[in-house]
């Protein structure tokens, strides 16, 4: 039928069921039966083709523009994983390759539709908005419906086309049939290929197509942007307004990096990504990011060094502690390597010297009540906190592994991501096997200091990960969801923006800030 | 889905349910819940983390609500009704109960849960003997997950008894109680007690996100009028 025009619809069919009432994903799944019913019923049913979308686990595609004689429905069970967003991230997508490759086969397209069954709105913190504007961009000719069945009743349901004509807007269906009818003639007005304004941009060859086709859109830019998720975002992602710090107007919200680091015999050794994202609480109570991170190598490109720091107490200055921590320590640390190997680093005098420099900056920050002369090491401690976590790796290969030091003091977390599964610790994991959380987070200026030191070897293919708690909670022992996640979207080095964006996943009550350092070793 | 790593704040609201709150009290009594999910509505920060549960107790002690997320669609908050004396022990022992049994479940599910926070609210003393109160009000605060108990009396509550409930009683966390002034509307009082229990949820959560865990009191200087509060140490 290369000649004949084809008129594709794409149906998601929703089932969230209402717990309290029986349950409707039989209603929905009814719902979509007689749809096909209907379909197989019309005269134009040779010429439809049907791409089904259902959630299980995010949206999934159980037919693919599939013809109506003799499709048998198939069961469609309650959704899970129903963001909306990545649906129609996807279809954009589908639609758009499903459109290529008609136009390939020398077919015309008639009016694509897109049908939504649902009982429910979508979830709080589903932003689709921007994927459905995006696919109404690329696919300016395409139809929705939406056809909602709550409490009993089938009416026009929550997606609505803004740039369509709203004249025969139904207040709700007197039946399933009306519905569906009501659905499937949205396409009534295609029994032609449609007419262009503008010429049709010429078919990639192929054979001849029998009249005009459809025209692939044209794209003057590509991109889309879907944030992360790890298991139940919770309400909280899609609430928050994030504030600004009134009394730090230039400390940034996020920072990132993203560099390959080459050896000595300038062959690429590592690569890095780095981000610090302030957390969903304090973008909620408009006070700082409270991480920090930095990096460096050393003159001879022998070392790299590598910092994570975490302001801890409630008060607004410990940023100023984990920036301090950062920055000092990485210059200590690189000012020791200059004259002695790793193995001999005074790790010790390292956390002592910061802790004393972060006192000395508490005396000239902290503004010191009028009844004190001066500023106890507890007074500073108590508003000028932060953890230090430090690497170094020996850009010499010994064998076949790279060494890596860690040094730690704090809740700040160093792994090793093995096999592109595995998380080994570095370190302690908190609060493990305690009945009730308690805060013991160790941190500087501490009077004695001791540092927790560790030396491994990664191999080619691990990855080196240094974070904050903001991620190392939620990654717990890594063998749950962030765990998996993680792993699989670090598997490879992704663009800087995006490993940014992967550290701010969303996850319910993990609303801290985040910071990782991952290194890949070549 | 797998929630583990979750953080959790429990509280827990116990409330006399003796024939004395009938009226005026008991309708004040009803509105606590609904004052708090409108609370949580507006700091999603919070709401993620706060479970609720309410127990009521009277000659025995009832779970009205089991420990559960405020804002969840479905929920459907229970009515408080009166029924009989005051038996502090009843309701010491299902708390317990209760406490133990969620944060046995919370665990195995992977929580990270922090201490929960007991509101107590009553109208007049015990009417049980004082040695089985007492003993279940021990064994209730010297289990390993112990409670931060903040007792609320209205109307005929006994002071001194009131005072005993404080815990901890001492030490850098210890809680404290909020009396109704004498003559005062403990209809109102009551209204001012939940007010205080939001506000020390707020501020918790607040504290929570700095790093600090355990529950914070709101400053003296801001309670409802008609409300006194009293520390461990007023009691000697």
């Amino acid at each position: 039928m290369t000649g004949d025009t084809l008129f594709p619809l794409y149906l998601i069919v929703d089932p969230v069921g209402d717990r309290s009432a029986r349950p409707t994903a039989y209603a929905v799944g009814e719902l979509f039966r007689q749809c096909l019913a209907e379909l197989r019923a019309d005269r134009r049913a040779p010429w439809y083709r049907i791409s089904l979308v259902v959630f299980q686990d995010g949206p999934a595609r159980l037919l693919h523009q599939a013809a109506v004689a003799g499709l048998v429905a198939p069961d469609v069970a309650t959704s899970r994983g129903r963001s909306y967003a990545e649906a129609f991230y996807r279809l954009n997508s589908w639609m758009t390759i499903d459109l290529a490759q008609r136009s390939w086969d020398g077919g015309e397209v008639g009016t694509p539709v897109l049908l939504v069954l649902s009982d429910a709105d979508p979830a709080d913190g589903d932003h689709w908005e921007s994927e459905f504007r995006e696919l109404a961009r690329n696919h300016p000719d395409l139809i929705v419906r939406s056809v909602s069945h709550t409490a009993g009743r089938l009416s026009e349901g929550w997606l609505r086309h803004p740039a369509q004509r709203r004249d025969r807007l139904p207040d709700c269906f007197p039946d399933l049939a009306a519905a569906v009818r009501w659905a499937i003639n949205g396409e009534a007005s295609a029994a032609q290929p449609r007419q262009r304004d503008r010429p049709p941009r010429p078919v990639p060859a192929g054979p001849d197509p029998a009249g005009p086709a459809r025209a692939e859109p044209e794209r003057e830019w590509l991109g889309a942007f879907t944030p992360y998720s790890v298991g139940d975002p919770g309400a909280a992602p899609g609430k928050v307004r994030p504030a600004p710090d009134p009394t730090q107007w230039d400390r940034r919200d996020t920072v990132l990096d993203g560099v390959i680091i080459r050896d000595e015999g300038n062959r690429q050794a590592l690569t890095v990504r780095a981000a610090s994202v302030r957390g969903l609480s304090h973008r909620h109570y408009g006070t700082v990011r409270q991480d920090d991170y930095a990096f460096r190598c050393t003159d001879d490109r022998r070392y790299l060094i590598a910092v994570v720091s975490d302001g801890v107490s409630n008060s607004k200055l410990s940023h100023k502690a984990a920036a301090l921590v950062c920055r000092v320590g990485s210059e200590l640390v690189m000012m020791s390597l200059a004259s002695k190997p790793p193995d001999e680093l005074d790790w010790q005098g390292v956390v002592s010297t910061l802790s004393d420099e972060i006192v000395r900056l508490g005396h000239q920050v902290i503004e010191r009540p009028p009844d004190r002369p001066e500023l106890g090491y507890r007074d500073v401690a108590g508003q000028l906190a932060a953890t230090a976590l430090f690497a170094v790796l020996d850009l010499r290969p010994v064998g076949d592994q790279l060494l890596v030091y860690v040094c730690s003091v704090g809740d700040s977390s160093a792994w090793l991501l093995c096999d592109g599964q595995r998380w080994q610790p570095l370190q302690r994991v908190k609060n493990a096997g305690a009945d009730l959380a308690t805060p013991v987070t160790k941190a500087l200026p501490a009077r004695h200091p001791v540092p927790d030191v560790v030396r491994v070897g990664a191999h080619h293919g691990d990855v080196l990960v240094l974070m904050s708690d903001g991620i190392g909670d939620a990654l717990q022992e890594g063998d749950g969801a962030v765990g998996r996640f993680l792993a699989e979207v670090w598997s490879a080095p992704p663009p800087p923006l995006q490993f940014a964006a992967q550290v701010d996943f969303a996850r319910k009550t993990h609303d801290d800030d985040r910071t990782a350092i991952a290194i890949w070793i070549e | 889905m797998d929630q583990s790593g979750a953080k959790l704040l429990p509280f827990y609201l116990v409330i006399d349910v003796s024939v004395s709150m009938e009226g005026s009290k008991l309708q004040s009594a009803n509105n606590i819940m609904p004052t708090i999910v409108d609370a949580l509505a507006e700091n999603p920060i919070l709401s993620d983390k706060v479970r609720f549960g309410l127990i009521d107790f009277s000659d025995d002690a009832q779970v009205r609500l089991p420990l559960c997320d405020l804002l969840d669609p479905n929920l459907t908050l229970p009515a408080l009704s009166v029924r009989g004396a005051t038996s502090y022990a009843a309701a010491f022992t299902t708390l317990r109960h209760e406490i133990d049994a969620n944060i046995a479940q919370l665990k195995a599910d992977q929580y990270v849960v922090h201490r929960p926070a007991v509101w107590f609210i009553s109208d007049g003393a015990p009417t049980d003997r004082a040695s089985d109160w007492q003993r279940a009000f021990t064994e209730l605060t010297t289990a390993k997950a112990y409670p931060n108990l903040i007792p609320c009396g209205v109307d005929q509550a006994d002071l001194k008894v009131m005072g005993s409930l404080i815990h901890p009683s001492s030490g850098s966390k210890k809680m404290a109680l909020y009396m109704m002034e004498p003559n005062h509307d403990p209809a109102k009082a009551i209204t001012g007690m939940a007010e205080i229990l939001i506000s020390s949820m707020i501020h918790s959560g607040y504290s929570l996100a700095g790093g600090n865990t355990g529950t914070i009191l709101p400053p003296k200087s801001s309670l409802p009028p008609g409300i006194t509060q009293f520390d461990p140490d007023d009691f000697v």
